[in-house]
């Protein structure tokens, strides 16, 4: 199959991964009856973490894991990406992972501009720091009830 | 506590539709609670939040 990422578009990236500090989990949720832009959306990701050792990458379909997308609120919005932290940790001697979710997504295919998110949504999550402002961050903080942010944008 | 969601406005017609989204970016906050059409630097963005009640 024909690759997404052009090699100039590979090493600007790769570039940029270099900045990359904790590992990754992205978890994209498929549904079949929108395979036009899931499957591409797949292959991009499959391209983009292969561009670093702490990004990973599971696909699940939405049918088949109605559970698990219903827990990271992603019913009928396929394809979701969830852009979490994986946190490794030692139990008892064994190292066991766990996906710690910040509440960021992309819904549909992150081409275009969008694709510029995806690499900066990467490398913030990596990071674990949002770099917002002292009073954004005390804002947050405050919350009492859960706040939902919609950002509609278009690949151009 | 929060969720953030980078909606392709041309893949979801549906969602798009139900608040009249006609330019982008277009922030929907709380299902319509606020609104903030246009990029905005992030103390802009806050006080529209502040604005509308969210807290």
């Amino acid at each position: 199959m024909e690759k997404f990422l052009t090699d100039d578009l590979i090493a600007q990236v790769g570039q940029l991964f270099g900045k990359l500090t904790n590992p990754v989990q992205v978890l994209l949720f498929t549904s079949k009856d929108k395979q036009e832009t899931c499957e591409p959306t797949q292959q991009l990701l499959e391209e983009v973490v292969e561009l670093s050792d702490l990004l990973s990458l599971s696909v699940f379909d939405i049918g088949e894991h109605a559970d698990l997308a219903s827990l990271y609120k992603v019913q009928d919005k396929a394809p979701a990406i969830v852009i979490a932290a994986m946190e490794s940790t030692l139990k008892f001697g064994k190292e066991s992972n766990q996906v710690t979710d910040y509440g960021i997504r992309i819904l549909g295919i992150p081409a275009g501009h969008e694709f510029a998110t995806l690499i900066n949504d990467l490398l913030l999550v990596s990071g674990r720091d949002s770099g917002l402002s002292p009073q954004t961050r005390k804002y947050i903080k405050g919350l009492a009830k859960p706040l939902h942010l919609e950002v509609f944008v278009t690949p151009t | 506590m929060v969720l953030a969601e980078g909606v392709g406005a041309m893949d979801f017609n549906e969602i798009s539709e139900k608040y009249g989204i006609s330019s982008v970016p277009d922030t929907v906050i709380n299902e319509g609670v606020g609104r903030v059409v246009g990029a905005y630097p992030e103390q802009n963005f806050l006080a529209e939040l502040m604005r509308t009640g969210v807290k």
